[in-house]
């Protein structure tokens, strides 16, 4: 399943946290049908908010697994920074929760 | 008079909003230009007056500033003048643009819709070809995407941190200025919210216990009032959004304020640093940068988070 991050013609940059979490919960409403879910950034730019709103929750929530069944399309190299940024930061949170538990 | 001075504008405005008379009258007769701080510290306070019943006016505002405050409220009564045109510059004129946000689902769009029209005013020579890369991004100039990001974490902090029980509904003022000539933007971002200091009062350890030291530990990295480790994790936000936006006006050869509660802080965390004590008591949070142009590059976000983080996760799957 494919869906796009936003509205590429309107808009250059996803900054917000409203936007994300609409973006979220698409996804996750895909991940519950068990697909895997490809998320188009074709034309758009994103704020490290937006990718913790979105990336950042989705991997508080469901581990460092969900990245498996995510993937990333068309991404302009700023966005794939703050992908991994946010990344690297969620998943060291998670995994430093799960041994403390 | 009103000037760019930030804490003098802030005196005045607060000088009306804790004005006793049911009438309050601001003469603009001597204004000829406002800078972005200043439109919005007004904006904000005729909604406060107005919301305590009180009715304000502006005398004899000129009309190139009539619908600058007119897009942060439709409401502000301006007399002694011809009530211009709600209208936006064009190119070739001196362009500020400003827009109010009331809810955090109009704050994409307004941020967007600013940035994008900024790049209009441009002028050609310093242009860049219009640039649809293999990612499909089409810019006039870095500087729009730049511009959208800082926009977007100070107006996305508005709706995330600035709402308490007792201002339920801070809203978010937004101008920016570009000058026909140079390279310097002019940026401000002023809410009506809880401020600062309330805001990070639900860091559980060690809240802060001044305005001062509110504005310089808000621009810490990992500092938010949503990261506090009693907070359900997916609740959390990481406290990178004023320290972000700190970096792009640094690698933009720029200048931060912050003005909060009685602190007024000029370059927060970056020096030289100011601090200076205003008075009245400003309610709410005001954040003005001043950014060059001509720093920027497509790579801005990426040298910026850089600054925060560790080894890359390898774990993500781009395509």
């Amino acid at each position: 399943m494919t869906i796009s991050a936003g509205p590429s013609h309107q808009f250059l940059m996803l900054g917000t946290r409203a936007a994300a979490a609409d973006l979220r919960d698409q996804v996750e409403a895909g991940l519950d049908e068990g697909c895997t879910i490809k998320v188009d950034f074709k034309g758009l730019l994103v704020s490290q908010s937006f990718m913790d709103e979105f990336l950042g929750v989705l991997i508080a929530r469901h581990g460092p697994a969900v990245l498996d069944r995510v993937e990333f399309k068309n991404c302009h190299d700023e966005v794939k920074a703050a992908a991994r940024f946010v990344t690297n930061l969620r998943s060291r949170e998670y995994e430093e929760f799960q041994a403390s538990a | 008079m009103l000037d760019d001075n930030l804490p003098t504008i802030l005196e005045v405005v607060e000088q009306v909003k804790e004005s006793a008379e049911r009438l309050i009258e601001l003469d603009a007769s001597a204004v000829v230009t406002l800078q972005p701080a200043a439109v919005c510290l007004i904006a904000s306070a005729a909604r406060t007056v107005r919301d305590s019943g009180k009715v304000f006016q502006i005398r004899q505002l000129n009309e190139h500033l009539q619908p600058l405050l007119l897009r942060l409220d439709p409401a502000i009564q301006i007399t002694g003048a011809p009530r211009a045109a709600l209208s936006d510059p064009k190119p070739g004129e001196d362009a500020t643009v400003a827009r109010v946000v009331i809810t955090a689902g109009d704050a994409n769009a307004a941020v967007n819709e600013l940035a994008n029209y900024i790049a209009r005013f441009i002028p050609k020579e310093d242009e860049e070809e219009m640039v649809q890369d293999q990612y499909g991004l089409l810019i006039h100039h870095a500087i729009q995407p730049a511009l959208a990001h800082v926009l977007s974490e100070l107006v996305d902090n508005v709706f995330s941190h600035a709402a308490t029980a007792q201002f339920p509904n801070p809203h978010a003022y937004i101008a920016v200025q570009s000058y026909p000539t140079g390279d310097l933007l002019r940026v401000a971002v002023v809410d009506d919210g809880c401020g600062l200091q309330a805001s990070l009062r639900a860091l559980d350890e060690d809240p802060p216990r001044s305005h001062f030291e509110a504005a310089s530990r808000a621009f810490q990295p990992f500092t938010s009032s949503k990261s506090g480790r009693s907070m359900y994790a997916e609740r959390r936000h990481m406290g990178l959004g004023l320290p972000v936006c700190r970096e792009i006006c640094r690698q933009l050869g720029g200048r931060m304020y912050a003005a909060t509660g009685n602190a007024w802080v000029r370059n927060p965390g970056m020096g030289p640093q100011e601090d200076r004590t205003t008075t009245p008591f400003f309610q709410g949070t005001a954040i003005s940068l001043e950014l060059y142009r001509r720093g920027v590059t497509n790579r801005l976000l990426q040298d910026v988070l850089a600054k925060f983080s560790g080894p890359a996760d390898l774990r993500l799957r781009f395509t």
